[in-house]
């Protein structure tokens, strides 16, 4: 049964995660690139986390112990969050400049994408701390309960945990970089604070029986999170162009909102006319053969060696 | 280069940091809160830390070793296949629950053990469900022994009382552990491990089977599995006979002149210890009282003389007679070091040149003298007890007993011991080597000198109890003081030239005591440190050094020179240099070794350890001391010297020796070797299957787990066919979740007839699902209103009318058996469709194969009924049917009354019953196996139903006459 017990908690903890990679990331190969670059870059916050914690451990077992380390784990990463946004700010100028200067536009659901990359980064490190280094005990013949959490084992707490924080984090990401980008500090605030929440949720495992409340409290709020994000890209994302990070947004190839604005996070545009960035790049591989002439003329840009934006820009499509 | 070796660095760094700051943050995330409740058993911070938490092991030590004697097995063994493990819930021994209903590993507590393996032994359904005995010494017994009531065997005294019980430690309540075979793997617990097992098990009775349950995980392969006897196992090379090495010294020394070619012609009076002790768990062997509180007294004797010596101007050189003081190993295993000295002995080996058997004279044994007390008052005198053998033939041994009682009232009478001669009344001496030597020369004057009178007061001898906590070494010097006054007498000492110093006596017996008899210090005693480099243990896990004696005998892997210290154990080191230093003279020679700086002949290297640096070698002492190999006489080692090259095989070169003085049988013991990784225990949590499969399922994700995975297991379930093991059932249960449901039809039951104790014949009106019963061993699912079904062989034979009734032997065993069992005609039942293939016997043609043997057990004769009665057997066209049925007695026998027909059939029905007394018990297997009456495997066919271990024997039987496996028919 080690086969069982491997794979069901692998696809419980990990599953939807890569579910989501293959369904919405994986087809914007920058995006991709960018995941994996968030990656690196909260690896190295978490190391840093660690180190500082050098300094502090073994905590004692007590419930405020473990919410002041928790709480200062939060405050260090939402400062590395600072971080995130100078590198996003800079890539989105970047990105419209370069978008601008090959003709086509930077839409708001293409800077959500981002903000989803980034957040993709942050929650797989999350996910490979706190689940993916238990996973191989999972392999073996055993299992481990806690006395005070008689209803699951810590695998599935883990699991069940990593689900509900990566969904969290990938949430928070989009809801933080575009709430910065609006600089409306009470959507800022909201990050850090269910950030915070979601941390101290776990310490309900220090009640007996507290685990089973505080894993679907976990689960409820990644819930929460993702319904929230969802419904800024629903609002925002129909947006023809960005108006985040002081970059200019020469010339709309497309100014409705229509269905790109009403299929958020990056499905295509039915008939390819999307004017996103994104979405041309990926009509260039994917969907070239529709009809709009914007559509025509954006993949004409993109697969043009002299106006094209770089190869590591371009979509591998469907 | 080095920009490589920087890069290596650097990545080293990295990934040590990324450890580091994994660990830290698992403590600074949530994980650290979920382990918090943990903190029980430890605030849990890495994920090592949980598996250690997730996975309690005992590696290495711990296991009851299979061993092999000339006549077959001792001990216990896992599953032969190293990769696969031994798995069962562990249920404490006070739990267990009769019938046995699932597979366990039990924990049992050893007050309860004797009682356990009596009743484990006459049921074939524990053997059957039992899948591993863990011992939990944590409350000793006030009496335990693992060996019998005549230790050694009555078969080697010079007299004739096989009854008579020594060792009074193995009465009514105790049980020859020692030589019983367990048809499962043992293991003994640290107490650590113990006490753990104690709360796992108690987790376990409280919760459902079904859900988590605390198991072990057991992996005791041995190599020779499959060997029926030690000789078998030594041809095939899977085991090492037992051995180690005895060691001798002679006071005064051999002259150097006479060299290997013999002596100066002195009378020899021989003092002998046995060094080793026997239990079941042979790295828990201690032989503190027997045999080695004589041991230690033995070599406080020596140094007695040796001082006294040393602080006066005589020397032993002055004596009329040899002493030689001689440890013997191996003892235990049928007197292996004493007939295999005086094998060599006989047969010239430089191993034993000097010691001329002609010259020997008088014997005096050290047995067991550690629980030597003062009673009635504290300032009684010590009795000690003289046995001696009488009768006509055997020396006359008063003189010795003379001479120890005027030792301890003269110049030992500081010692305040008495010594009496043992009770005319006893048979004879008591086991001991001393009988050896009365085999070889019954003239020898012989004594065994012990604590006990007509029986060992000893209530743990042959015991891992039997340690050192019980045993006084005041006592021990006392004997030392009485037993050197009195051999300096016999030797022809003067015996005012003796001084006996109690208090140093005292002081020496308990150093020896604490390096060969206490676990701790053990040989990183000082007296040890001085003579030698003791070799030690590292327990897995820890850095930590154990130099605890070790006195099992262990196997002889190789036989590297023989008179130097290789190869050879502490103890036998120990007692060498202690000899070689106490039987010389007192001058140290040159620095020397046993190899390139020999000393001169007349001389041994005392004191050697490996070192370059003069002052941590040898030095030459004018000693005679020497090593023999003690091991069985049917054995010889090729190319011994080279660990690599060492092969042993069997020999009849002592044959005709052991003919001329009526040896016993030489059981030729021999330990199993085993793969590294073995012995191998855990204790883990295991989740509930339905647990681990629900957590899949809501995936979503299918996986190899899938119904034909599932079938398959059912038909685990067809061949136990009135097992409702939860296991089973819950598997069942499964095929209901997952992969296509079992279709249950409602049926009626037309008759239940008690026909033999808890065996009930069922007749079930299943209607048109008759039509799928066309083969004898098919077999039904039925189950009683909503409770779990079980698996059910159908006895009657395929109905050519197809009326729909199908009859079942039903075993009130289990849930769903015990449900049908009760019912009464009318009452309602689900039946499943027939499932399973039968038995196979179109694979058997009557024309092709005469001879078909068939194999029941209990209720395991119902698709055998069928089979017969089906005609498909074609009983009446072959030459020789036979039909091995073992019950437990007639009145558990099933269908008796059909016997006749089944005859009449052609059937030869040869019943056995399991539950007779003594040799009356017989089980199939064994009644089949001492007359096969087969004349090879060509043209016989096989049908088998019933015990596992029926089966799996019976399989054995019939492959070793060349039975083709395919040709043995199961139902599943």
């Amino acid at each position: 049964m080690a086969a069982t017990a491997f794979f069901g908690h692998f696809f419980l903890g990990i599953g939807p995660g890569i579910a989501f990679f293959l369904a919405v990331i994986a087809p914007k190969s920058f995006v991709v690139l960018l995941s994996f670059f968030s990656a690196f870059y909260w690896l190295l916050v978490l190391l840093l986390t660690s180190a500082v914690f050098r300094g502090f451990v073994p905590l004692p077992s007590t419930q405020p112990a473990y919410a002041g380390a928790l709480l200062a784990a939060v405050a260090i990463e939402e400062a590395a969050r600072a971080g995130v946004w100078q590198m996003h700010k800079r890539a989105l100028s970047v990105l419209q400049g370069m978008s601008a200067s090959s003709g086509h536009s930077f839409t708001k659901l293409d800077e959500l994408y981002l903000a989803l990359g980034w957040g993709y980064g942050h929650a797989a490190v999350h996910v490979l701390f706190i689940f993916g280094s238990l996973l191989p005990l999972t392999a073996g013949h055993g299992t481990a309960y806690s006395t005070d959490c008689p209803q699951m084992s810590v695998f599935t707490v883990a699991a069940l945990n990593s689900l509900g924080l990566g969904a969290s984090l990938v949430a928070l990401s989009v809801v933080a970089l575009e709430a910065w980008g609006r600089k409306s500090w009470l959507g800022a605030a909201y990050a850090p604070l269910m950030h915070a929440g979601a941390a101290l949720l776990t310490l309900g495992s220090f009640r007996p029986g507290g685990c089973t409340a505080a894993v679907a409290a976990q689960l409820a709020l990644g819930l929460v999170n993702t319904w929230y994000a969802a419904s800024i890209a629903w609002k925002q994302g129909g947006s023809s162009s960005s108006s985040t990070g002081g970059g200019s947004t020469a010339r709309h190839s497309h100014s409705s909102g229509g269905s790109a604005g009403a299929q958020p996070l990056g499905a295509l545009p039915a008939d390819g006319s999307s004017g996103s960035w994104m979405a041309a790049a990926a009509a260039d591989d994917g969907g070239g053969s529709s009809g709009g002439g914007a559509g025509r003329e954006a993949s004409a840009a993109i697969v043009s060696p002299r106006a094209g934006p770089p190869p590591s820009l371009r979509s591998r499509g469907a | 280069m080095a920009s490589a070796v920087h890069s290596n660095l650097a990545a080293h760094v990295l990934l040590r940091v990324w450890l580091f700051g994994l660990s830290v943050h698992l403590l600074a995330t949530s994980q650290a809160v979920q382990c918090k409740s943990l903190e029980d058993i430890g605030l849990v911070t890495t994920v090592k830390a949980l598996s250690e938490v997730m996975y309690r092991e005992m590696k290495q030590t711990g296991g009851c070793y299979k061993l092999l004697n000339a006549t077959g097995q001792v001990g216990s063994q896992g599953d032969p296949d190293y990769n696969l493990d031994i798995d069962a819930p562990l249920v404490h021994a006070s739990d267990l629950q009769q019938p046995l209903q699932r597979d366990v590993t039990v924990l049992l507590p050893v007050k309860q053990s004797v009682a356990f393996m009596q009743q484990l032994q006459g049921s074939p359904e524990m053997q059957q469900h039992i899948m591993g005995l863990l011992f939990d010494d944590t409350e000793p017994p006030a009496s335990y022994s693992t060996v019998g009531p005549f230790p050694g065997g009555p078969e080697y005294a010079p007299y004739n009382a096989p009854s008579y019980v020594w060792n009074k430690a193995a009465g009514a309540n105790s049980y020859p552990f020692a030589s019983s075979w367990f048809p499962m793997p043992v293991f003994l617990l640290t107490p650590e491990l113990a006490a753990d097992a104690q709360q796992r098990a108690a987790y376990n009775a409280k919760q459902d089977p079904t859900r988590k349950q605390y198991h072990a995980r057991m992996k005791l392969a041995m190599a020779a599995a499959t060997s029926a006897n030690s000789a078998d196992c030594i041809s095939q090379g899977t085991c090492k006979p037992l051995g180690g090495y005895s060691v001798w010294a002679a006071l005064p020394p051999l002259p150097a002149a006479a060299g290997a070619a013999g002596d100066d012609g002195r009378p020899i009076i021989l003092v002998v210890a046995q060094m080793d002790s026997i239990d079941m768990f042979h790295d828990s062997v201690q032989g503190a009282d027997g045999p080695l509180s004589g041991l230690v007294s033995m070599l406080t004797a020596l140094h007695a003389l040796h001082s006294s010596f040393t602080n006066s101007s005589s020397s032993s050189s002055s004596y009329s007679k040899r002493i030689v003081f001689m440890a013997l190993a191996g003892e235990p295993w049928g007197y292996m070091g004493s007939r295999r000295l005086l094998w060599e002995a006989a047969s010239g080996s430089n191993s034993t040149a000097g010691l001329n058997m002609s010259l020997v004279e008088q014997v005096i044994e050290v047995g067991q003298v550690g629980r030597l007390t003062a009673s009635p008052a504290a300032d009684a005198p010590l009795k000690l007890y003289a046995h001696s053998q009488q009768g006509l033939g055997f020396g006359n041994s008063s003189s010795m007993l003379a001479a120890l009682q005027a030792a301890a009232q003269g110049e030992a009478s500081s010692a305040k011991a008495d010594v009496l001669a043992a009770s005319p009344s006893n048979p004879g001496i008591p086991p001991s080597s001393l009988m050896s030597f009365l085999r070889v020369k019954s003239s020898i004057q012989g004594l065994v000198l012990a604590e006990f009178d007509d029986g060992f007061i000893n209530p743990y001898f042959g015991s891992r109890f039997d340690n050192g906590s019980t045993v006084n070494a005041d006592g021990i010097a006392s004997v030392a003081a009485v037993l050197a006054a009195a051999v300096h007498r016999l030797a022809g000492g003067e015996p005012a030239a003796l001084k006996v110093n109690m208090t140093e006596l005292q002081q020496v017996a308990a150093s020896y005591a604490a390096c060969i008899i206490m676990p701790t210090p053990g040989f990183a005693c000082p007296t040890a440190a001085a003579i030698m480099a003791p070799d030690y243990t590292v327990s897995t896990g820890s850095a930590t050094r154990s130099y605890a004696p070790r006195n099992y005998i262990g196997v002889l892997q190789y036989m590297p020179e023989v008179q130097a210290p290789l190869g050879k154990s502490n103890l036998a080191r120990f007692v060498w240099n202690l000899m070689a230093s106490d039987s010389s003279d007192g001058a140290f020679g040159q620095a020397c070794d046993h190899w390139k700086r020999r000393c001169q002949e007349g001389q041994v290297c005392a004191g050697w350890r490996s070192s370059s640096d003069e002052e941590l070698m040898g030095r030459c002492v004018n000693a005679t001391v020497r090593y023999v190999p003690s091991y069985s006489t049917r054995v010889s080692c090729e190319s011994c010297s080279d660990y690599y090259t060492a092969k042993w095989q069997l020999t009849d070169a002592a044959e005709q020796w052991s003919q001329q003085y009526s040896w016993p049988d030489d059981p030729l013991w021999a330990e199993s070797d085993w793969p590294v990784g073995v012995p191998d225990l855990q204790l883990y949590l295991h989740e509930a299957e339905a647990v681990e499969v629900a957590l899949l399922i809501w995936q979503g994700h299918p996986t190899g787990i899938n119904q034909n995975h599932y079938n398959a297991d059912s038909k685990i379930g067809q061949h136990a066919q009135l097992r409702t093991a939860p296991a089973i059932q819950q598997r069942c249960c499964f095929c209901c979740c997952w992969g296509d449901p079992v279709e249950f039809t409602a049926a009626k039951v037309v008759s239940n007839v008690k026909d033999a104790e808890m065996l009930h014949r069922v007749v079930v009106d299943v209607g048109d699902l008759a039509a799928g019963y066309s083969k004898g061993g098919q077999f039904m699912q039925i189950k009683v209103g909503e409770g779990k079904p079980g698996f059910f062989a159908i006895a009657s034979p395929p109905d050519p009318n197809n009326q729909g009734l199908l009859e079942f032997l039903i075993k009130a065993q289990g849930e769903a058996a015990q449900a049908l069992a009760g019912l009464d005609a009318g009452a309602e039942v689900a039946v499943s469709p027939v499932m399973g293939k039968g038995f196979s016997v179109e694979a058997i043609p009557a024309d092709a194969h005469p001879t078909v043997l068939l194999f029941a057990t209990g209720s395991g004769i119902s698709p055998i009924k069928a089979l017969i009665e089906s005609g498909d057997l074609q009983a009446d066209k072959r030459a020789d049917v036979r039909l091995y049925y073992g019950t437990r007695d007639a009145a558990h026998t099933a269908y008796a009354d059909r016997i006749p027909a089944w005859e009449a059939a052609g059937v030869k029905v040869i019943q056995v019953f399991s539950n007779g007394d003594g040799e009356g018990a017989k089980y199939v297997q064994g009644v089949f196996g001492g007359a096969k009456g087969l004349s090879g495997g060509e043209g016989v066919g096989v049908v088998l139903c019933g015990h596992k271990d029926m089966c799996n024997a019976v399989k054995e039987l019939v492959a070793a006459e060349g039975v083709d496996a395919g040709k043995v028919l199961l139902n599943f």
